[in-house]
Parts: structure tokens; sequence; C-alpha cells
């Protein structure tokens, strides 16, 4: 038994080896700390005298900056040497939750579409497609190929935020809504996300009348936009950041 | 914007006008901004980007609405003098048909 445990903890001890699924999740995990430091480390600048703020911010940023890039570099090279399989997924994985150069984008988008289009693991990832220049043929293959309805359900969601039509979101945030109501989208439905966003599109713009606001203001207080009936509004959606 | 607004609130305060903010800051940098900028108008807490940012699918700031006093959308993203015209303009519109109900 003892012999067993110990066996358990050098294995435990030994570094996942390069380009493997766990070595793509040990960098998931760290990219998540250095997130999570970044914006702590960032919050203590207040505590800093004035004047050494921007030095202080620019090193910090800096660093995060250089590890996240060493990062995109690591997942890039595993994408490129083993884009089918498990292991080329977690790497895409990792590399969409990072900023990348367009060749790198290219990369990714390339070993997806042909490898892992119709991966029945790949709908949490569509969702991180929607701020990704050139993901539209990607999206277009999942909708089509894929047969996880979760994973379909989110590339027509995605497509529908990308598209630049009206008529077009419109058409299909009414089809997520129809065909995929029941999938779970961060803590809620589909159907009720598609309603929602179909309204927003369909009443806030020129000569629409919008959903009244009910919330609180910055000292707390209960307040209704619909209080303001009668009085021309400029309705701001703003912040001092 | 936040000087133009201050100066739109003065120039219209007895009008039917408001300027209702969603506020994206958080208590506490709000707190710390109004310190240097004083804000007069009201805003919503809707944290750092909330329900309210999210019902109305809004993905850049500012984001501006002008609603008419029957609470209908006319004008959405202007800036600077072409916001403050346009108010100008609806308010105008606002105090003509209040006029006009109260004659009677």
């Amino acid at each position: 038994v003892l012999a067993l445990l110990l066996a358990g903890a050098v294995a435990a001890q030994q570094p996942p080896p390069q380009g493997s699924v766990e070595r793509m999740q040990a960098l998931e995990t760290k990219l998540k700390q250095l997130r999570e430091a970044f914006t702590r480390d960032m919050g203590k600048l207040k505590q800093l005298p004035e004047k050494d703020r921007d030095a202080a911010g620019e090193k910090i940023y800096g660093e995060f900056q250089d590890a996240a890039k060493a990062i995109a570099t690591e997942v890039i090279a595993a994408v490129k040497q083993k884009p089918d399989g498990d292991a080329g997924l977690a790497a895409a994985r990792v590399a969409l939750l990072l900023e990348l150069d367009d060749d790198q984008v290219a990369t990714v988008l390339g070993a997806l579409t042909k490898h892992h289009a119709a991966s029945p693991t790949i709908a949490d990832l569509v969702l991180n497609l929607q701020y990704v220049d050139g993901s539209d043929d990607l999206l277009q293959k999942v909708f089509e190929t894929n047969r996880d309805k979760k994973a379909k359900a989110y590339a027509r969601y995605v497509m529908a935020q990308r598209a630049d039509e009206a008529a077009a979101k419109d058409r299909m945030l009414e089809e997520v809504g129809k065909d995929f109501a029941d999938v779970a989208l961060r803590g809620e439905k589909l159907g009720a996300v598609a309603a929602r966003e179909l309204y927003a599109l369909r009443n806030i713009k020129v000569g629409g009348t919008p959903p009244d606001i009910a919330g609180k203001d910055m000292d707390g207080v209960a307040f209704k936009l619909s209080d303001y009936r009668g009085k021309v509004v400029v309705l701001d959606f703003w912040g001092f950041w | 914007m936040i000087p133009h607004e201050r100066s739109l609130v003065d120039e219209l305060k007895d009008k039917p006008f408001a300027i209702v903010g969603v506020n994206t800051d958080g208590k506490e940098d709000y707190a710390a901004g109004a310190k240097d900028e004083p804000v007069t108008w009201r805003s919503f807490d809707d944290g750092h980007g909330g329900t309210i940012c999210r019902d109305w699918n809004i993905h850049s700031f500012p984001s501006i609405f002008v609603l008419d006093h029957e609470g209908v959308i006319r004008h959405t993203d202007l800036r600077g003098d072409a916001l403050a015209a346009a108010v100008r303009d609806l308010v105008a519109k606002a105090e003509a048909a209040k006029g006009g109900a109260g004659k009677k």
C-alpha cells in the first residue's frame, strides 16, 4: 500500500507531457490564476502614492502580458503539432481564452474547422467565438454538422450575435427561441434569452418603445425609468472608468 | 461628456427634461469619480454592467438614447451639440403638447 501511495505521489508530481490534454488543462488553470492575480494587483495600486501608480501599473500589465503570450505560444505550437484529437481541441480551447495575433487565430480556426466542428464537447468553446474575426465558417459548420444539441444551439446563438443585419439577427434569434428553447445558457434557458434579445432588437431603436427599467440609484433608492414619463429623457449608459 | 451633460441639466432645469444614467462603475468607483466630477443626475446602479445593460443589449459605452415625453426612442448615439439641439427640440415639443392638453 505504501509503495502504491508513493508511486501515486511521484506520478502526481510529474509535469504532464508537452501538448497533452493534461498540460493544456494545467495551462488553463495557470491562466485563470494569472488573471486573478492581475486583477488583485491592479486593485492594490490605489494604496500606492499617486506618482508611483502609472509605473507600477505598467509593470503589472507588462508581466501579465508576457506570461499570457508565453501560454499562447505554447498552445498554438500544440495546435500546430497535433490539430486533431482531444489534445488539439484542448489546446484550441485554451488559445481562445487568450489574445492572439492574426496568424494564431487562423491556426486555431483552421484546426477547429477541419477536425472538431462535429465534436460532442465543443459547445462551451463555441461561445468564445463571438468576438473572433473569421469564425463564421466554423460556426456554420458546427451548426450544420454537430449532433450535440447544445453545440448546435450555441453555434446558432453566436451566429445571431455576430450578424450585422437586423433582419438576419431577428430570423436567427427566432430560430434559437423555437428550436433550442430548453437549452441552458449561463443560468438561463435559450428560450428566455432569445425572447429578451428579440424584444430589444425590435423595440430598442428609433421609433420603438423600450422596456421599462426598474432598479436602484447609487444611494440604493428604488426608481423606474417610467417615473420620467412626460419628460424628455437622455438615457445614458456610462461609467467613470 | 460629463461637463456637457451638467450644462444641459443646468440649462433645462425648469423644463420637462431629465438625464437618467445607467452607471457601470459599481458604488465604490462611482463615489471616487463623483468626487472630482460632480454628477448632477440620477443613475441606476447596474454594477459593473449588469441586467440593465444585458436587457438593453449594450456593448459599448457611453451608449445614449433620447426618449421623447411619451417614452419613445427618438435618437440614439448623439453627442455634444447635436445631442443638445435634439433635446431642445423635443423639450419644445413636450411643452407644446402639455400646453395643448391644458387648453382643453
